[in-house]
């Protein structure tokens, strides 16, 4: 008894501990279901996405959609799942998914349709009040940082400029501080850090916390600068200028964004279509039983 | 009390005038302790007050029978009805506890009976190890190892989020303590119960089963308790498994949504009416928290307190004397600790006797050999879990770890975690400069001060132990409001450092009171019958004695400060690069494994891990070898 609980015990182990680490048999089959990953509620990607996909940012989702709360777990996701579908912002696409073609347009190309702005927003009236943060919006818009935005992202497209040099101003100091969208705060950390090597008097601090709270930083004051990866709406608008003239408030482009269709890396097929994608996200729509009747 | 009293007139006897001064820093020094005692009351009252203040008028508005009942969840429309979070945490609380009860008791009875005596201890150190990983960690084997294997292996549709994921893992989490408790309750039955029923004929796993764990069912009740407790306010981890879709849980594997989740993945973007919502889904959290401390006090309260506080052994681990005082101080497993009043729930006779050598008899011993097997199952479950995310961690991370990454200077394109680090430092050392101070005045007043019958003490322990079942996403929200809004101080290390305090006080208070406590009354009354004061016997000779204890008291709370992750995301704010700085926003450890792990840098949130699990090993072993010095020093 005494052996055979020892050999029992190994063994199980044994097989869990393979299994953990392994983790098998991972297979595709066009004739099971399709796997929706999306993004929470309030992501500037989403919006960006249903808006495209099914016409309207606030339409809801079918039943059993996967919520990954950062682009990192849309990824690991995809990547897990080899029934997966999602989106994710071009820049942070790895090797470990697979992208689609939309309509037969490669996400490389120029004609690409799905994309967005990914933007900075402040009070017009607030940001006379602190030079260095002004002089900071004035670098992010110029051509020094293009190529830096270009690695990831697009600086020259549609409404972006970025092509005045920027002014450096001796003696300049201050603080300033950036807070909101976690698609964005990235790019921004990297250009704060860029701004530091060239006015070494400033000091800016981005906060990575969502497009939400940096529209209520800006509202309440507790921020120079928001960034956020959507539009802002007309009540957006409103609530953020709160005691002032909505006018005050002015959002400014920074980057282009393209967002990417992704599927596991077994799955078989290339192309999309805007059609497909509003069958699959709308639950409004019928859906796809299966991989194969999308195709059929 | 009769002793304080006689030691106060020899004082008298000698200097009038002393005597007086001594009486007036004695009465200071009692204000002092009781105003420090006062505040845990206070801070509970505090963060019900902000949590209704904000919470009650958004359930108003949303409609109160809307809010509890409604299924859709969906702010551009502002519909906020919870019952399908309500559920899917129902759900997973019970499978959890379920699960993780099963495999730390079976763990727990494998260790005490049927473990070899040398390989005890080591198991026990991994154990605690594996209660020392933060849990983002978790979260991240669960996302990349836990969830692919149910969708790949168990899933027909290719599911692999859900109540079973979530379940899984939070069973691995709660396991450590219900060990550790359990282990406790089982080691402090005598032996001559076992002993008793071997010689009745019993086989040894006959024995362990029928006799030994019956007895001992007051502490493992007390571990099941306190699992439920853990795995409904569990946040990080169960986020990143659960899926998230707001749906009435149909099914094992199927994305749903839990409140914890709820609130964590959606407060950083919402506002108003939606921040409102999930506000007042932390009122429901709480009311789940106050419900499972009330189960706690019926339970206590069946047990007579004062037999729980006698300590048999002096050097105790961390991890032991937490679930000592835990199982102590909130159920009263005194009976099972005293061996006067541990009696056998089972009539002995009745089973060995009957039916000696029959076949039955023999179909009984082979029940319980398959109970033996199912023991040494669940440790063996518990240490491929450890092991497994241990191995997957480091190697993940190993490649990540370098001088510059732990302490380089930090920019975007090549990260190091220095400021993480003394980010964390810096936390830790604002929560313990004021949690430890008011932490051990309110234990001692509570130990030494007051009349263990009164029904003051019952109302205060009751503030502190109803703070301590608050799950920490609700700490979070309160620190969030009272400080970020209402303060405006936006994201601050005071700010989070406060809340972390609150946090992590009744934490203090209840194993420095078990440690003070376990002092034997000898001391006070050979110290008062040499003269001394109250005062003086109390800070001069009772609270050296508990040195050990109030030590562990503040590892313990270090170790929490440096893994929690959902209090700090609403409350510090998320800058990776940032320097400590006390108005401002920042990051720590956990933070940064966050950041990474949601940046894309998986290699460097797991090597961020690594360091962390490394911390906490090392302070966990720094103290048990610290407390060991202590008592030797103290005999």
């Amino acid at each position: 008894m005494k052996k055979m609980t020892k050999v029992i015990v190994i063994a199980l182990a044994m097989a869990l501990g393979t299994v953990a680490l392994v983790g098998c048999g991972a297979k595709y089959g066009d004739d099971k279901p399709i796997k929706i990953v999306t993004r929470e509620q309030g992501s500037g990607t989403k919006d960006g996405f249903m808006e495209y996909a099914t016409g309207d940012k606030a339409t809801i989702l079918p039943k059993g959609a996967i919520t990954a709360r950062s682009t990192a777990e849309v990824l690991s996701n995809v990547k897990t799942n080899p029934q997966a579908i999602g989106y994710d912002s071009f820049g942070y696409i790895t090797k470990d998914v697979k992208m689609l073609t939309l309509e037969g347009v490669s996400v490389q190309d120029d004609a690409y349709p799905l994309a967005r702005f990914l933007t900075v927003i402040y009070k017009s009236n607030k940001i006379v009040g602190n030079h260095a943060a002004e002089k900071f919006l004035e670098y992010i818009g110029s051509s020094d940082v293009t190529d830096k935005i270009n690695e990831g992202y697009q600086a020259n497209h549609g409404d972006l400029q970025h092509d005045i040099p920027y002014q450096k101003e001796d003696g300049l100091g201050g603080k300033v501080v950036v807070e909101g969208s976690t698609s964005l705060s990235p790019l921004m950390e990297s250009l704060a850090e860029m701004y530091k090597s060239v006015q070494k008097g400033v000091e800016v601090t981005v906060i990575s916390s969502g497009s939400g709270p940096g529209r209520d930083a800006i509202r309440d004051g507790k921020a120079d600068l928001g960034m956020v990866s959507a539009e802002l709406s007309q009540s957006q608008i409103d609530d953020i200028a709160k005691g002032d003239d909505p006018s005050v408030v002015v959002s400014a482009h920074i980057a282009y964004d393209k967002i990417a269709v992704i599927v596991n890396k077994l799955n078989t097929h290339d192309n999309i279509t805007q059609l497909q994608l509003n069958k699959i996200y709308n639950s409004n729509e019928t859906g796809y039983k299966n991989w194969a009747e999308m195709y059929a | 009390m009769s002793t304080m009293r006689v030691g106060e007139t020899g004082l008298a006897l000698r200097d009038t005038k002393r005597q007086n001064m001594q009486k007036m820093t004695g009465a200071t020094i009692k204000w002092t302790l009781f105003v420090a005692t006062i505040f845990s009351l206070f801070a509970l009252l505090m963060i019900v007050l902000f949590l209704l203040y904000r919470g009650i008028p958004a359930m108003a508005d949303i409609g109160f029978f809307k809010f509890l009942f409604g299924t859709t969840w969906d702010s551009p429309s502002s519909q906020y009805g919870i019952l399908p979070a309500l559920l899917g945490s129902l759900y997973v609380t019970a499978l959890a506890t379920v699960m993780g009860v099963a495999i730390g008791v079976f763990s727990a009875i494998f260790l005490h009976r049927f473990c070899k005596k040398r390989f005890v201890g080591p198991i026990v150190q991994a154990i605690n190890i594996l209660a020392g990983i933060p849990s983002v960690v978790f979260g991240i084997f669960g996302l990349l190892v836990v969830v692919p294997f149910i969708q790949n292996n168990l899933s027909p549709d290719v599911e692999g989020h859900g109540i079973l994921a979530a379940s899984i893992i939070l069973s691995i989490m709660i396991a450590p303590t219900v060990i550790s408790i359990s282990l406790n309750a089982l080691k402090s039955i005598p032996k001559e119960l076992f002993e008793g029923a071997l010689a009745l004929g019993a086989s040894i796993p006959q024995a362990e089963f029928c006799v030994v764990v019956p007895a001992a069912k007051g502490g493992i009740l007390a571990a099941s308790v306190l699992s439920i407790g853990r795995a409904i306010g569990e946040t990080m981890a169960v986020m990143m498994v659960i899926g998230g879709d707001h749906e009435i849980p149909k099914g094992l594997m199927q994305s749903i949504n839990t409140m914890t989740a709820l609130i964590a993945g959606e407060a950083r973007e919402a506002g108003g009416l939606w921040l409102e919502a999930l506000i007042a889904t932390g009122i429901l959290l709480f009311v789940f928290s106050l419900v499972i401390n009330f189960v706690f006090m019926r339970i206590r309260a069946k047990v007579d307190y004062r037999f729980s506080m006698r300590s048999k052994k002096k050097n105790r681990s961390p991890m032991e004397t937490l679930a000592k005082s835990l199982s102590v101080t909130v159920l009263g497993v005194g009976k099972a600790m005293d061996s006067d009043h541990a009696k056998p729930s089972v009539d002995l006779s009745k089973l060995f006797f009957v039916d000696h050598e029959t076949k039955k008899s023999n179909r009984k011993k082979i029940k319980f050999d398959v109970l033996k097997v199912l023991s040494c199952v669940g440790a063996g479950i518990t240490l491929v879990f450890l092991a497994s995310i241990l191995v997957f961690i480091a190697k993940q991370g190993v490649s990540s770890l370098s001088w510059h990454f732990l302490f380089g200077e930090y920019s975007v394109d090549n990260p190091s975690i220095k400021p993480a680090l003394l980010g964390s430092a810096y936390l830790i050392l604002i929560s313990l400069l004021i949690a430890v101070p008011i932490g051990i005045a309110a234990a001692v007043y509570m130990s030494e001060y007051m009349s263990r019958r009164s029904k003051f003490i019952k109302y205060l322990r009751m503030s502190v132990e109803t703070l301590a079942s608050i799950p920490s996403i609700v700490y979070g929200l309160f620190g969030y409001i009272l400080f970020g809004s209402i303060f405006g101080w936006g994201y601050s290390f005071l700010g989070a450092g406060i809340t972390l305090a609150i946090m992590v006080l009744p934490g203090i208070i209840r194993t420095t009171e078990e440690g003070l406590l376990s002092v034997h009354n000898m001391y006070r009354e050979g110290s008062f019958a040499l003269g001394a004061s109250k005062a003086r016997t109390t800070f001069r000779v009772v609270v050296p004695q508990a040195a050990s204890g109030i030590l562990t008291s503040v590892i313990l709370a270090i170790g929490r400060v440096v893994s929690e992750s959902a209090v700090l995301l609403l409350t510090l704010g998320l800058v990776p690069g940032a320097l400590p700085d006390t108005m401002g926003p920042g990051t720590s450890m956990a933070l940064d494994i966050f950041y990474f792990a949601t940046q894309n840098k998986e290699g460097q949130a797991a090597a961020a891990a690594t360091v962390l699990i490394l911390f906490v090993v090392v302070i966990n072993l720094g103290a048990t070898q610290l407390a060991k010095l202590l008592s030797r020093k103290t005999k």
